[in-house]
């Protein structure tokens, strides 16, 4: 943890003014301040989204005219159904949840592992290892796509899932995460425990992770928005229609015989909605009692 | 060493096989139109001619410009998502007025709606849709406190990828895109205006933005220099801070120079601050030998940095200023943003901090913010003239490591970055003005099929990565723990 | 968490059994090759119209079934939609194995004995492959799909790199040889003299009128022909008069002008007539990317860069521009044939055509480009999609071109027929197809393909320095110099990379010393000697070529 001396902390306190009327008067232009600020930021980020919408329920022709609100041709809600007609897109809907909560499932397990080992074990090399580690995050993927498709054809793994979720789910960043979240915990409980009798794994599963379960949630949500995006990988890797995830399918919308910019959105619009469930869920546990531990080399 | 086993053989297979396959392929000659399976030419050893090529011509040094020049948006990313994550971290439900917002709320929305449903095409629906939005974001702020706000900041972070690149060649098309048809009538409302001005007096303006460069810099530096003398800031420390502050003068002096504009006012106030260090230094109290360390580098670059940024902003609009009679005579147009060689950069970056401000860091820090212990804040209290000093010294140094963490993260992705919006937004150019290493990389490879060049360009590339990393890794530890 | 862990196991274990079960079967009575394209709706049907030709054009297999059983049994294997469609089309006299809903019907005894043929293979659509560095990772790796949509650029590449098969052979026998398609884009299917692809179709880029918006400004329709300064002349007339002073101009001339048709009408080719050296560093390319700068900036006929598309497949079609067109913002759009199928839906648009503007005493042209398909040399089912570069060859693939109006069909013949001039179904565009024929006869010519530099990696060097030039970065005679030194730098870099190529290399500077002392010395030029399909026609344009036999 950083040090801060609390004998640092020279903070001025004024003396609270005690009149009732003049607090809540303050507190009443405070809210609407941050209020003001909230919605004002928020108005910025949703605007894309919002013609994101709206262009979702164009006719065709007036995708790209002066005006955001559908005109003359009137609000198609049926774009939504149009999409599924063109393309298989229950099935990409299927196959991209699927991989990602493959992926997310095998990267926190086998990252908390790995971190475990980097951050509560000792053994021999273990910061060189780590190094090596954090330095295959610095080689940028592409040099390294046609080794690794090799692998993937020597594997029999090319337009497979299987192609899909292995090599995404082992990755240094999980680690070097859940390495930071670890070394913040005291040493002293998992001593405690070891004291007690129990094993490195008892240690592993009843003390370290529940502790760690902040990261683990952040690392979740991580893998599964990164992994539900990815597009260069799968865009190389599948070759069957049916296998297609998202991205890959949503090409269809973007194509030489004219792209349709309304269907796109629309298909965009809902393949968002795993994504927010996802968000909303694990994001109250995200912010409670999380511990992000001192980075020491 | 079980525990390792299944993610470190992942890795292994999955990257550093790949990685050492690489390093290998970079000093050879391997090229996919010698070198494939439908081909038998024998791969050749060629030592470092891959190496010396990056250094022989242009377009390494080009491209890692336009990099660094595209990383410059990092800070104000972490910064927005910083701002985002303080916002979000108290819970907005309660607090006075809460009767009056919801009233606003529901009244706007409902009225909205209604107007929307019984107007909807008339030339007014765009502001009352508009209006709409925002009482319908304030109405679920109200009912769903912190959570819809924390959903709304992340929205940009469900729609990445792709989907946001062809959302944003959409939005910026210059002709169609809703951001110019939003921009043009203000700017031809603005050209109307200033056409009916006096020329001299619009562009004497500038005046009064140059005068502000010139006093921020004063202040700043005044302020490094009063640090100095209090002992708070090392000789060392002063280095790069002072650099920084320099800076937009010395880019506008040159940028001056290139366009024919009075380039001596900008020296002469160069001059006087020359003069004014000078004085401050050498008169001040304390010896000149600085003394070792770096502390109080981490303050003396915010400010730095602050003040450097509010420069550049004041000059850009002194060189608008200056040129905006001779602009709008000839009515004035919307930028072409990713069309246009000045602008490519800037969009990226624009559209880049879009997408940063409720990104992961958001996530971070909000987790980071949330474990600052209560009982630092307790001491203070919700004094509007005090917030700046609470966050100064409880919250920054409390989120030191996240904030490390975070940079660290950014360096590797702002140096590897820029490859997918180069492919689906700009095909790296005009003119090359958004081709960044990344996308480099990708025509090399795939384009050219020089894959051995491609790989000595990654090479080039993380050793750059690494000795930043590291750099950061000392420096930061030792910030962090100062 | 323990538990929690073991749950999410568990669940996602099960998921994947349900995952695989639903996964449609991948077995197939026939084997199946992809065809990679663009997610385009007209594939589907040109799809499906190869599986009914191979059985009318004889490619089919032959089957008699003597028994019930056999029947049965030959009902039940795995057919796609498409083939049991195809069969039932071409199968038409004997009685039907399939009902139109393509649900088996049962055979009677009495019909027995039965021949029938059925397509020898299943043509599928792949249409999330056909990113470049997709086809490419596929390809070297040995797993490519079978049949490829190239451009002019990516087929150069991927011949470079040995990923096409060579079908020279096969096309002889199969009749999809270059004496079947327009001559002036032989240059783009072969390499030395062998052949690697056949087109799908082929365009021309032209000037779409909208006569309505030169009527509404009062201003004359332009001329079929026109050179440079007929073009400014009307161009200026239009856009004052349609742009109040003092406001953003909304209404151009046209979308884009492109500097190749400018400085090819003067002569010059971005390489020389034996394709060894870059020769864009020269006044004429100086003068074109002027002009070019002159109607964007100062004359505002054209909008800026800001609309600049490629014609590259892989860029998209359309787009706004052609709204702007419908809108009388653009009275011309640059386009081949294919825009018609985007400017149908506007309803009938009064147009005209127009070629490109040519410098005065210069050559009128335009550039040939076209889609081709290529198969891929790994494949294990080569023969079999050789048979689909036939299909393309023939007459129910044409015909569905000229009726699509996507682009111009591979074959001639079928362009020369009054479907093609004047479509029933279309009666307001009469009069603008015909030019487009003309031009892929007359005046288009194929982009030169050096074989010591990539298409692709020049024309992004002479783009690079013109939009440089464009963005006041660089001075038009600093973009030439930029442009012909980096290309040519690349060629030698080739050389020193692969010197199997430098015999080659230097046959041909011998052979343009020849080429440069006959025309010093004012003699006619043998064709043959001639690599760079522009300088064939320029040479032509200006009668230096030798006659025939050489008579001259």
């Amino acid at each position: 943890m950083s040090t801060t001396e609390p004998n640092h902390l020279a903070i001025p306190t004024r003396p609270v003014r005690t009149a009732k009327n003049t607090v809540s008067v303050r507190r009443f232009f405070s809210t609407w301040v941050l209020h003001t600020v909230l919605v004002a930021l928020s108005f910025a980020l949703v605007l894309p989204f919002v013609w994101l919408l709206l262009t979702s329920v164009k006719t065709l022709e007036e995708v790209g005219v002066g005006s955001w609100l559908p005109g003359k041709g009137g609000w198609r809600w049926d774009n939504y159904i149009e999409v599924f007609r063109q393309i298989p897109f229950a099935r990409y809907y299927v196959n991209s949840i699927f991989i990602a909560c493959w992926v997310t499932f095998l990267q926190v397990f086998t990252s908390s592992l790995a971190a475990f080992a980097f951050s509560r074990l000792d053994w021999p090399g273990r910061d060189k290892v780590f190094v090596l580690y954090l330095s295959t995050m610095m080689l940028p993927g592409l040099v390294m796509m046609i080794p690794n498709y090799q692998i993937m054809i020597s594997l029999g793994w090319v337009d497979r899932f299987t192609g899909l979720i292995v090599p995404a789910a082992f990755t240094a960043f999980g680690t070097f995460l859940l390495r930071q979240f670890m070394l913040s915990i005291p040493k002293a409980l998992d001593e405690a425990a070891e004291i007690d009798g129990a094993s490195k794994w008892r240690v592993y599963w009843d003390v370290i992770l529940p502790m760690t379960r902040p990261g683990l949630i952040t690392l979740a949500i991580f893998t599964f928005m990164g992994n539900y995006h990815s597009f260069f990988w799968p865009l190389v890797m599948l070759k069957s229609e049916f296998r297609y995830t998202l991205p890959i399918g949503l090409l269809y919308f973007d194509s030489t015989a004219g792209q349709e910019t309304n269907l796109l959105m629309a298909a965009v619009a809902m393949s968002v909605i795993p994504m927010v469930i996802v968000f909303i869920l694990l994001q109250k546990y995200l912010v409670k009692g999380i511990q992000l531990g001192a980075v020491k080399g | 060493m079980l525990f390792l086993a299944p993610n470190f053989l992942g890795v292994l297979a999955f990257t550093v096989f790949p990685v050492l396959f690489s390093i290998m392929l970079a000093f050879t000659n391997w090229d996919l139109r010698l070198h494939n399976m439908f081909k038998d030419e024998p791969l050749k050893f060629v030592g470092l001619d891959n190496f010396t090529r990056l250094f022989t011509e242009a377009d390494f040094t080009r491209y890692l410009g336009n990099t660094l020049f595209m990383m410059m948006g990092i800070p104000f990313s972490v910064g927005g998502s910083l701002l985002a994550a303080m916002l979000l971290s108290s819970d907005t439900r309660g607090g006075g007025g809460r009767t009056w917002a919801w009233l606003l709320a529901s009244g706007g929305l409902v009225v909205s709606v209604a107007l929307l449903a019984a107007t909807g095409l008339a030339t007014t629906g765009m502001t009352i849709l508009f209006v709409g939005v925002a009482c319908g974001i304030l109405a679920m702020g109200m009912l769903g406190g912190v959570t819809v706000y924390r959903t709304l900041f992340y929205t940009p972070h469900f729609t990445a990828g792709v989907a946001t690149f062809l959302l944003w060649k959409k939005l910026y098309n210059p002709e169609s895109g809703p951001i110019n048809a939003a921009l043009q009538p203000v700017l031809d409302t603005l050209a109307g205006f200033v056409n009916k001005q006096p020329p001299t007096a619009v562009s004497g303006l500038r005046w009064v933005f140059l005068t502000g460069v010139a006093a921020l810099l004063l202040w700043a530096v005044s302020k490094l220099c009063r640090m100095w003398n209090e002992g708070e800031l090392s000789g060392r420390a002063m280095v790069l801070p002072m650099v920084l502050l320099t800076l937009p003068t010395v880019v506008a002096m040159y940028w001056t120079q290139t366009r024919g504009m009075p380039g001596y006012v900008l020296a002469g106030v160069m001059g006087s601050v020359g003069v004014w260090v000078l004085l401050r230094v050498f008169v001040g109290s304390r010896a000149f030998l600085p003394p070792t360390g770096g502390e109080g580098l981490g303050t003396g670059l915010m400010i730095a940095l602050c003040a450097m940024t509010v420069q550049f902003i004041l000059l850009g609009f002194s060189a608008v200023f200056a040129n905006l009679p001779a602009m709008a005579a000839d009515g004035l147009e919307a930028p072409k943003w990713i069309a246009s060689y000045d602008w490519a950069k800037p969009s990226l970056m624009l559209m880049g901090l879009w997408g940063a401000i409720g990104s992961n860091n958001m996530l971070l820090y909000l987790a980071a913010l949330t474990n600052v212990p209560g009982e630092l804040y307790e001491a203070a209290d919700i004094d509007g003239a005090r917030r700046f000093q609470r966050f100064w010294h409880v919250t920054w140094p409390q989120l030191a490591p996240t904030t490390f963490f975070i940079l660290v993260m950014s360096t590797i992705g702002g140096l590897q970055g820029g490859f997918e919006m180069a492919k689906t937004m700009t095909n790296g150019g005009p003119a090359g003005a958004t081709t960044t290493l990344s996308y480099f990389i990708f025509i090399e490879g795939f384009e050219t099929g020089r894959l051995s060049f491609a790989a000595a360009v990654s090479w080039a590339l993380f050793i750059l990565v690494f000795s930043i990393t590291m750099f950061n890794w000392r420096f930061g530890n030792k910030y962090v723990n100062d | 968490m323990k538990y929690l862990f073991t749950a999410v196991a568990a669940l996602l274990i099960f998921a994947s059994l349900a995952v695989k079960l639903s996964m449609p079967s991948t077995g197939t009575a026939v084997p199946v090759i992809y065809w990679v394209t663009d997610p385009n709706p007209a594939r589907i049907e040109q799809a499906a119209g190869f599986s009914a030709w191979l059985i009318k054009a004889g490619h089919g297999e032959r089957v008699t079934f003597t028994r019930v059983d056999d029947v049965s049994r030959f009902q039940k294997r795995r057919w796609s939609d498409n083939l049991i469609a195809a069969m039932r089309s071409t199968n038409a006299a004997g009685p039907k194995l399939w009902d139109k809903n393509l649900q088996p019907l049962a055979v009677k005894e009495q019909d027995l004995p039965l021949t029938i043929s059925y397509p020898p293979v299943d043509l599928r659509l792949d249409y999330a492959n056909s990113a470049n560095e997709k086809k490419l990772i596929q390809g070297v790796s040995g797993v490519g799909s079978e049949i490829s949509d190239l451009n002019s650029n990516t087929l150069h590449f991927s011949q470079a790199v040995g990923i096409c098969d060579d079908v020279t052979q096969r096309a002889l026998e199969l009749g999809f040889d270059p004496g079947q398609t327009h001559p002036a884009i032989v240059p783009d299917l072969t390499v030395n003299g062998r052949q690697y692809a056949f087109p799908c179709n082929v365009s021309v880029g032209l000037y779409f009128v909208n006569k309505k918006t030169f009527e509404k400004y009062g201003v004359e329709v332009p001329p079929a022909r026109w050179d440079t300064q007929t073009y400014e002349r009307i161009g200026k007339q239009l856009v004052d008069a349609a742009n109040p002073p003092g406001q953003r101009r909304t209404v151009f001339f046209a979308d884009e002008v492109r500097s190749i048709d400018l400085y090819r009408s003067l002569g010059l080719s971005s390489f020389n007539e034996t394709l060894t050296r870059c020769t864009i560093n020269d006044p004429r390319f100086v003068q074109a990317i002027k002009l070019k700068y002159k109607w964007m900036y100062v004359d505002h006929l054209i909008p800026s860069l800001a609309e600049r598309t490629g014609f590259d497949t892989q860029t998209g079609f359309g787009g706004p521009k052609l709204q702007l067109f419908n809108s009388n913002n653009y009275a011309m759009v640059t386009g081949g044939r294919w825009l018609l199928v985007q400017l149908r839906k506007f309803g009938d648009l009064d147009m005209s055509i127009s070629e490109y503007p040519y410098f005065p005493g210069g050559m009128p042209n335009t550039t040939f480009y076209t889609r081709c398909a290529a198969v891929y040399a790994g494949a294990e089912q080569r023969d079999k999609a050789e048979l689909f570069l036939a299909y393309l060859a023939s007459a129910d693939y044409n015909n569905q071109i000229v009726a699509d109006a996507d682009a111009l069909p591979p074959n001639p013949k079928y362009a020369d027929s009054e479907a093609f001039r004047n479509p029933p179904d279309h009666p307001t565009e009469h009069g603008i197809h015909q030019p487009f024929y003309e031009a892929a006869k007359n005046i288009a010519i194929a982009v030169p393909a050096c074989p010591f530099v990539l298409k692709s990696v020049a024309s992004r060097h002479i783009n690079e320095a013109e939009d440089a030039f464009m963005n006041n970065r660089l001075t038009a005679e600093q973009a030439a110099e930029q442009a012909g030194r980096r290309v040519n730098e690349e060629i030698q870099r080739t050389l020193k990379e692969q010197p199997k190529l430098v015999p080659d290399y230097e046959r041909r500077l011998e052979l343009q010393k020849k080429i440069d002392a006959y025309r010093l010395a004012n003699k006619p030029v043998p064709v043959e000697w001639i690599d760079n399909p522009f300088h064939r026609k320029w040479y032509a344009f200006n009668h230096w070529l030798a006659e025939e036999g050489g008579t001259k």
